[in-house]
């Protein structure tokens, strides 16, 4: 695969709740059109770090020192609303998370944030992200119920749409299929491999098979630190640190 | 623990079953009595009322309703100034209450520094805790001679000439009239409210929250489309509390509204309520025509605070975020 310009990249981070320190100097590069997949025990950090990518756990208390780049430029010193750095750095988490309204409005609502469409567009665009959720076909002939009456798995894709519906560059799923059956899990698979033709993807798994599957590299975490990075066939196949080896051959964690 | 033991210790166990067989029937019994004595409360001061209010209902019929004349001399008496008063100061309540009250919530989940939190919580638990005479006096000392002074001359001179909401804003500064009655309600109903407002907010989950916000979404977008949805249950349970409070409130109100029976356009005038005009004319009311058409007042009262309470009933069933699920 040709190599590919970081979308993001960690330069040093280190992540403070409060006295604790949660990631220590962690760096890293995102590749656009990739997936990378982070993964550890529970407790490494990873989440920390996937959550600092779009501050979404920005609060009193928690403190990032280092530098995160978006394109350049350093989110960790973002002039302005937070929404405008979310509309760029979507995110999916452990549970689904439909909002109180319709189907039909959990995709409108966060595009009607951004941009005035009419009822034509709308419905154009919500089509289109239902679409690629590959969700449509399920929900076409019941837009106006709640999105709270789905399945679990079909809530899950209605959060992916949901996120891609307002056209972000970057995507970070926080273990998106731990709360779904086997097939479910499959479902979304297949979808992040889709959508990684247009976007990063970044993702939190617990689940090394889901990992090796779609992931085109591997961060292993361990104790607020990345141990090891790299294309995911090598990370799997011949790990250089002895840590990543006994963790990927269940030896611990 | 052995099998053989059983028989030794047959009868003692038949016994012990026999008591708890019995505490059972007894505890449900008493559970049962308990609901019972509810209902039949409930029943009870409704038959009172509706019996000893009769006489008026049949005497005045419908026009009780909608006569405006209360003359304890001619023995001729009309409900709609009271029930015009206690719905307008009600209304006026909620205008102030209700969104004050949604505010406080919010702030207190969404943008209260921690160590604040607890402190404003208990303050607005105390807000509820003031007896409502202490209200009624501050109401009189204080917040009427303030609202003549100072919030009634702008309304008048602003709003008064207007035309349709004009006429709400007419005639003397006194002070002492709906308006100030329904501002005192507004803050008395206020912390109801707030408290069960910021339960059913704080009860949102975390991560839906942080969903919305991790679509770029504001807290106020967050907070308008995402948690006031979602709590919407709970809001309107409080919101409905609330109004209950107001419709029944009566020792403040008696305080400021000036117990005139008379249906005023303008809120600034005096008027009375239904609980004010029982508070104020039960002890000297002489005649069974008079008594009897105070008891119909209180029916109004019960039945008008009834169907509130079913209208809430009904509105939750059917906005709740989990009726689809």
């Amino acid at each position: 695969m040709p190599p590919n310009l970081p979308k993001m990249t960690v330069h040093h981070l280190n992540y403070f709740y409060g006295q604790m320190q949660a990631l220590k100097d962690v760096s890293v590069a995102f590749q656009d059109r990739r997936v990378t997949a982070l993964i550890g025990p529970s407790g490494c950090g990873k989440s920390t770090l996937l959550r600092a990518l779009n501050r979404i756990s920005d609060s009193p208390g928690q403190r990032a020192e280092g530098e995160i780049l978006l394109d350049g430029e350093n989110i960790l010193r973002w002039k302005g609303d937070l929404t405008g750095l979310r509309a760029r750095v979507g995110m999916v988490f452990q549970k689904p998370t439909p909002f109180p309204m319709s189907i039909f409005d959990n995709i409108a609502f966060p595009i009607s944030l951004y941009r005035r469409l009419s009822r034509l567009q709308m419905e154009d665009e919500v089509e289109q992200a239902l679409r690629r959720a590959a969700l449509w076909d399920e929900v076409k002939d019941k837009l106006r119920q709640s999105g709270l009456s789905l399945s679990g798995g079909q809530q899950q894709r209605l959060c992916i749409a949901r996120a891609i519906a307002i056209k972000p560059e970057v995507l970070l799923l926080d273990e998106p299929a731990s709360a779904l059956d086997p097939i479910s899990t499959a479902l979304i698979d297949e979808l992040v491999c889709e959508l990684r033709r247009d976007y990063c993807l970044i993702m939190v798994t617990h689940n090394m098979q889901q990992a090796a599957r779609i992931g085109d590299y591997v961060g292993f975490m361990y104790l607020g630190e990345l141990i090891e990075f790299g294309e995911t066939v090598q990370l799997f196949s011949n790990p250089r640190e002895k840590r990543t080896q006994d963790y990927i051959t269940g030896r611990f964690g | 623990m052995g099998s053989t033991r059983a028989p030794a210790r047959a009868e003692p166990r038949t016994l012990r079953d026999a008591q708890r067989t019995a505490s059972e029937r007894g505890f449900h019994s008493l559970a049962l009595a308990s609901a019972i004595l509810v209902v039949a409360a409930l029943a009870g001061i409704f038959a009172l009322l509706l019996i000893g209010g009769l006489p008026a209902l049949q005497r005045f019929g419908w026009r009780f309703l909608t006569a405006t004349s209360w003359n304890p001399v001619t023995g001729v008496f009309g409900a709609l100034p009271p029930i015009y008063g206690t719905l307008v100061t009600s209304a006026i309540a909620m205008l102030i209450g209700v969104p004050t009250a949604f505010s406080i919530a919010f702030f207190i989940n969404e943008l209260c520094p921690h160590r604040l939190r607890g402190p404003l919580t208990v303050g607005i638990e105390l807000l509820a805790a003031v007896p409502s005479i202490i209200y009624g006096m501050w109401g009189l000392f204080i917040l009427a001679p303030f609202l003549a002074a100072h919030v009634e001359p702008p309304l008048i001179d602003l709003l008064g000439p207007l035309p349709l909401v004009g006429a709400l804003f007419r005639g003397a500064p006194f002070g002492i009239g709906m308006l100030t009655a329904g501002v005192i309600l507004g803050i008395m109903i206020l912390p109801y409210i707030a408290a069960v407002a910021r339960q059913a907010i704080g009860d949102v989950p975390l991560l839906l929250r942080e969903a919305a916000f991790a679509v770029g979404a504001t807290r106020w977008e967050v907070f308008r489309h995402v948690l006031v949805p979602y709590a919407s249950h709970g809001l309107l349970g409080g919101v409905m509390l609330g109004l209950g409070r107001a419709l029944g409130e009566t020792m403040a109100v008696t305080f400021v509204i000036g117990n005139a029976h008379q249906v005023a356009r303008s809120l600034l005038a005096p008027g009375t309520t239904i609980s004010a005009t029982l508070a104020n004319e039960f002890t000297e009311a002489v005649g069974d025509i008079y008594m009897s058409s105070l008891l119909a007042l209180g029916l109004i009262l019960f039945i008008i605070t009834f169907v509130v309470l079913a209208a809430a009933r009904l509105l939750l069933g059917r906005t709740s975020p989990d009726a689809a699920a």
